[in-house]
């Protein structure tokens, strides 16, 4: 082979390197979002307070947070139904939460398959026992970097 | 899936050492017939089937597919090489199931490195190919992930399919050809691609491209071919030999 052939193919060769793998792996970041709520204090809005002994569960499912303390939870919702009904509790009183949203399957990559993305409907309804209010800050649930619902109490 | 590699791979050591053989049989053939061979490099046509499809449909029953491959000899160690196909393969992920089909064609030119002894007729070479292919993908299902599992598991049945695809590619091609019967020629060859372009379906993506195989990261794809093809002497004229 001549010089020049060689060289030829070695450019070539460069051309193709690259890895050889399938695909990337799959992270919660990039998956189904779930709903980032966190707890404000209804006389302050802008401040963020504690709630101190939270329960939530959706109707006949087990416990997804039991008695914490924390100012802000992240809940999922349900992939096979447009409505979600959780429940939380508060030193003994209990709130319901009625979260209605719209759903859209996104393709994510070939070893992930797909998640879903979510919208927020104005249906959305929570009883007022210890909860104050609730505002919807974000329609879309896309990832969990923002906040979706911020509830006051 | 990774069960299909394993049998490809198994299949293609085993014509391998096949190729071997043929080859050194070959060898002692070509000693006895010496004095009557003049330097058979003539103006030819070479027409041949890519067995590895075939073989892979006796295990996977649902990938069909067929490869047609040609090559024209221009001048001493070029070749002008053409190659068609259609392929129907499914490919099944842990969260997506496919199937794609369609044709395609792939254009270019071997050089044959290797040089013969007298009378012989094998290649070692390398090739470059341009290929185009025309396609749909269905997407039969998937499911959509979600880590904590609470409500349990999203499953989908869209049986969507995808039409008027395209994908166009470049390649580099390796591998053997050997004369085992005059005439005819048994090859062995690998495959490495890279995507130059493609129409994505709207709001998904290409899996599998008949012609270039699954896209994998950095829209690469690798392949093999083995192939049996037939020599049609086309002219008398001899070609120069150096």
């Amino acid at each position: 082979m001549s010089k020049g052939f060689t060289f030829f193919i070695v450019v070539i060769i460069l051309f193709f390197t690259g890895s050889c793998e399938v695909d990337d792996i799959c992270t919660k970041e990039i998956l189904t979002p779930k709903l980032i709520l966190t707890f404000h204090d209804a006389s302050d809005i802008e401040t963020r307070k504690e709630v101190d002994t939270l329960t939530v569960w959706a109707d006949n499912k087990e416990n997804f947070y039991n008695k914490t303390k924390t100012d802000s939870i992240a809940i999922p919702l349900d992939m096979n139904n447009d409505v979600v009904h959780y429940n939380f509790v508060s030193n003994s009183i209990l709130d319901t939460f009625q979260i209605h949203y719209d759903r859209k399957d996104v393709f994510v990559s070939r070893s992930c398959g797909y998640k879903m993305n979510f919208t927020l409907l104005n249906e959305t309804e929570l009883t007022q026992n210890w909860v104050h209010d609730f505002e919807i800050k974000t329609q879309n649930i896309e990832n969990e970097q923002t906040v979706h619902i911020q509830i006051y109490h | 899936m990774n069960k299909r590699y394993i049998f490809k791979y198994i299949i293609s050591f085993v014509f391998l050492l096949f190729i071997n053989l043929s080859w050194s049989q070959k060898d002692s053939l070509q000693i006895a017939e010496k004095d009557s061979l003049k330097p058979r490099l003539i103006n030819s046509i070479r027409v041949g089937v890519d067995l590895s499809r075939p073989i892979t449909q006796l295990i996977q029953k649902q990938d069909i597919g067929l490869e047609v491959t040609t090559d024209i000899r221009l001048k001493n160690n070029w070749y002008l090489a053409a190659d068609f196909g259609y392929e129907s393969e499914p490919t099944e992920e842990d969260y997506i199931h496919i199937h794609s089909k369609g044709s395609y064609t792939k254009l270019g030119f071997n050089y044959n490195a290797y040089e013969n002894l007298k009378g012989m007729n094998n290649e070692v070479y390398v090739g470059m190919r341009y290929g185009f292919s025309s396609f749909q993908q269905e997407l039969i299902s998937y499911s959509a992930l979600d880590f904590d599992n609470y409500f349990g598991e999203y499953f989908a049945n869209p049986n969507t399919t995808f039409d008027g695809l395209t994908a166009h590619w470049a390649a580099l091609h390796f591998g053997l050809k050997v004369e085992t019967l005059p005439n005819l020629y048994l090859s062995v060859g690998v495959h490495f691609k890279k995507l130059l372009g493609d129409k994505k379906p709207e709001g998904f993506d290409n899996l599998y491209i008949p012609g270039f195989g699954s896209v994998l990261l950095n829209n690469n794809a690798v392949g093999f071919n083995y192939t049996i093809s037939y020599l049609i002497p086309l002219s008398k004229k001899i070609i120069k030999q150096n």
